[in-house]
Order: C-alpha cells, then structure tokens, then sequence
C-alpha cells in the first residue's frame, strides 16, 4: 500500500502545461514517423505530399508544443525548489532527454523540410529518411522521460 | 510497485493521446495517411486499456484513494466518453482503410474524444474533491 502524498495546489497549472505540452509534442512526433514511415514506399506527388505533411507536423506542432512542454518544466522546476547543487537524477534525466530531443526535433524538421524541396526534383528520400529515424529516436528519448518522470529514480 | 503502476498508467496515456493525434492527422490529410489506421486501432485500444486498468489498479494502492472518489467517478465518465468516440474514430479509419467507406469519421467524433482526454488529463492533475 504507498500513502498519499498531496501536491500543492500551485504546481496543478505549470505540471499540466509540462505534461499537455509533452503528449503533444510525443503525438506530433508518432504523426511525423508514420507519415514519413509510409512515404518511403509512396512514389511521385503521393510521397511528396505525405513527406510535407510529416514537415508541417513537426514545424507547426512538434516544436510549438515542445516550447510549451520546456516552458513548464522550468515552471513546475522553480514550484518544486530543488536545490541546483543536489539536483536528483530523475531531473538530470529529463533534462538529457528534453535537450537532445530538442536539437533532434530541429536537425528532423530541417531534413523533413530539405527533404520536401528536393522531392520536387526527384531527390531528397534519404534526407527524409534520416528525419524518420531521428524523430523516432526521440519517441524512445521520450518514453525514457516518461519512466524518469514518474518513476523518479534518486 | 506505485511508481511501476503510474509509469504503465502515464504510457498508456501518452498512447492514447498518441493515437487521437493520428486521427487528427488522417481526418486533416491526404487519403493515404488513412492506411496507418490498421497499427492506430490496436494502439488506441492497448492506450486506453492501459489507462483504465492502471488507473483502477492505482486507485486501490494508494492509501487515500477511493474507486468512488468525485475525480475518479468523473475520471471514468470521460474514460467511456473517449472510448465511445474513440471507437467510432478507429472503426471508421479501418473501415476507410479497407475501402469499405470513403467518407471520414464526423469532426464532432475527434472533436469530442480530445475534449474528453483533455478533460480527464484536468481531472487528473487537479483531482477536484481529493
């Protein structure tokens, strides 16, 4: 049986922006692989118009929504006081995976977005390719996040 | 165990929303996007199962917790709400996808089932009358 521990009321606010932001941004992510995923076997204006949609995802609410998810977890960080000097490890991990995760999500929408110029010349399935890989390893960096968050080992 | 329990109950939450993001993307892109449907539905299903049973399971771990706790009662309203919806979204995106229909699922249909996770993840955090 574990006890009931009681949050403070001020930290409802900035955790739902953190975990709103986060399930966004992990959706936005599973969008992006999947329409990636299928325009490797699409061929001609099928696969350029799946490839822009897995770009736009990314641009318009991946990182949007990964903005919202950083933002709060600075916010409920400051609710929490955890002192900067003995930081425990279930922070040190979600500041790994949020920061990684962040320049990945920027490298994939940068290659997504190359990627989709070139299709128009015939060119640019690998760099759309390498974006699909890219936003996945972020899905595993996130779902390493999860377990950090709410298992919080010291 | 507590800590186990609210991981598989987050994940499975994540999942579900998730899936929920698939349909938006089916219902709001091109018709080839609709053959990811037949991985959705399982996904969704395995989601929101996740959330439901983890959920019940942590109710009674916690010391404090009741099953007949106002926010967890409400809790799981919204849980049959989404999965009323959710079902409806799944079912027409396979159905779509094995070209039984070509017609989308209603956008009151998304519309709902992402207004009841947003509610529950509300419920969740705020947990009114806890």
């Amino acid at each position: 049986m574990t006890y009931l521990l009681i949050r403070p009321d001020s930290w409802n606010l900035p955790l739902f922006v953190h975990v709103a932001g986060a399930m966004v941004v992990t959706a936005a992510l599973v969008v992006t692989v999947g329409s990636l995923a299928l325009a490797w076997r699409a061929t001609g204006e099928e696969r350029a118009a799946i490839t822009r949609f897995g770009f736009r995802t990314l641009l318009y609410a991946g990182i949007p929504a990964y903005l919202v998810m950083r933002i709060g977890a600075e916010w409920i960080l400051s609710r929490e006081h955890i002192p900067t000097d003995n930081e425990p490890g279930w922070v040190g991990v979600g500041y790994l995976t949020a920061d990684t995760g962040g320049i990945l999500i920027l490298i994939s929408t940068v290659l997504a977005g190359v990627g989709v110029r070139k299709l128009r010349g015939g060119g640019g399935g690998g760099l759309a390719k390498a974006a699909t890989v890219l936003a996945s390893l972020v899905v595993v960096l996130y779902v390493i996040a999860i377990w950090a968050m709410t298992t919080k080992p010291s | 165990m507590y800590e186990t329990l609210l991981f598989l109950h987050v994940l499975g939450a994540f999942l579900l929303v998730a899936m929920l993001g698939l349909y938006w993307a089916f219902y709001a892109g091109s018709d080839s996007l609709v053959r990811l449907s037949r991985i959705a539905f399982p996904l969704w299903g395995l989601g929101s199962l996740a959330v439901l049973v983890f959920g019940i399971w942590l109710a009674f771990d916690v010391s404090g917790y009741q099953l007949w706790d106002a926010w967890i009662v409400v809790a799981i309203v919204l849980w049959l709400v989404q999965g009323a919806f959710g079902s409806q979204l799944s079912q027409g995106y396979k159905r779509m996808a094995d070209g039984v229909v070509a017609q989308r699922p209603a956008l009151s249909a998304h519309v709902v089932a992402t207004a009841a996770v947003a509610l529950l993840l509300i419920d969740m955090i705020w947990k009114p009358g806890a």
